[in-house]
């Protein structure tokens, strides 16, 4: 039954640098890529590699605009992304719930 | 390996749960606390300007004055919003746009109002300019409080009773209590707003 419900847990979201983008996303509904860098505290690399995951499981959508002729990436929440965060919140609750105390 | 699935998904709970919080709290933090700061030293800087012009007996600049300072210090209002909305959030520009709105377009037109008022009421005692003004600016608040938010009423209804009250005791050194009042008052809140963010 434990493990039945911890494979429910989508993969993407299981890194902990990936749910704090998703987190912040789902309250900020579209932010640009240095905040995300100075909230999380993460280096420019990584930051990429986690967004391009996100990206590639259609979680967020990135594009770049142009302030004062300076790229800025943002990236936004999608619907697919908003879903998959709350059942992955679900699913940690249930592990949680489901597990006996000792 | 059971307990150690259940600290992990504790330990992200904990995350998003924090996360979600300090953005919420991005969120609401519109800058309120340097605004405040701003119109406190706009306050204080008013009251001392008109007594050096009072001094001066440069009285038909004394309500000028205040006027003249309400313009850089809405513009810098206008910059902490500006710096706030940086981050690009669709959700924080429109709580930035409502605020600008509910606070600093009203102000302005009040301004403009006691631009009208100090020139068409000239012979007004000296000692009510003070009050005049923040009667004026208390009313604005009053008024967009019944329409809006229970907070801008609250705060309308202390710095009008305030006003009243301070105005009908002691009207000889209303202009300078009122000025140090509100003054400081909203210095107070700016530092604790920073702080509590």
């Amino acid at each position: 039954m434990n493990e039945h419900v911890s494979t429910q847990l989508d993969r993407v979201l299981t890194q902990k640098a990936r749910l704090g983008i998703m987190s912040i996303l789902m309250v900020m509904q579209e932010t640009d890529f240095n905040y995300l860098k100075d909230k999380l505290k993460l280096t420019d690399g990584n930051l990429s590699t986690h967004l391009s995951l996100l990206e590639k499981a259609k979680f967020i959508r990135l594009r770049k605009i142009f302030v004062r002729k300076k790229p800025k990436t943002l990236c936004q929440i999608t619907d697919r992304g908003r879903r998959a965060f709350l059942d992955h919140m679900d699913t940690l609750e249930k592990i949680i719930k489901d597990i006996p105390q000792k | 390996m059971i307990d150690q699935e259940k600290q992990q998904a504790l330990e992200n709970i904990a995350l998003i749960k924090d996360m979600l919080t300090e953005s919420r709290q991005e969120l609401h933090y519109t800058g309120g606390g340097w605004i405040a700061i701003i119109w406190g030293l706009y306050s204080l800087l008013g009251y001392a300007g008109q007594r050096l012009f009072a001094l001066a007996r440069l009285y038909d600049w004394e309500g000028l004055w205040w006027v003249a300072l309400s313009v850089p210090a809405f513009f810098l209002s206008v910059l902490v919003i500006r710096n706030r909305a940086k981050t690009q959030s669709v959700k924080l520009r429109r709580t930035l746009i409502r605020a600008f709105l509910l606070f600093w377009i009203p102000l302005l037109m009040l301004m403009t109002v006691l631009i009208v008022f100090c020139l068409v009421l000239a012979d007004l005692p000296d000692h009510y300019l003070v009050p005049f003004i923040l009667l004026v600016v208390s009313t604005g608040y009053l008024m967009l409080g019944f329409l809006f938010q229970r907070s801008i009423l609250i705060m309308g209804l202390i710095g009008f009773a305030g006003t009243v009250v301070v105005t009908l005791l002691l009207i000889e050194q209303a202009s300078l209590i009122l000025s140090l009042l509100f003054g400081i008052g909203l210095i107070v809140t700016g530092l604790v707003l920073n702080r509590k963010r």
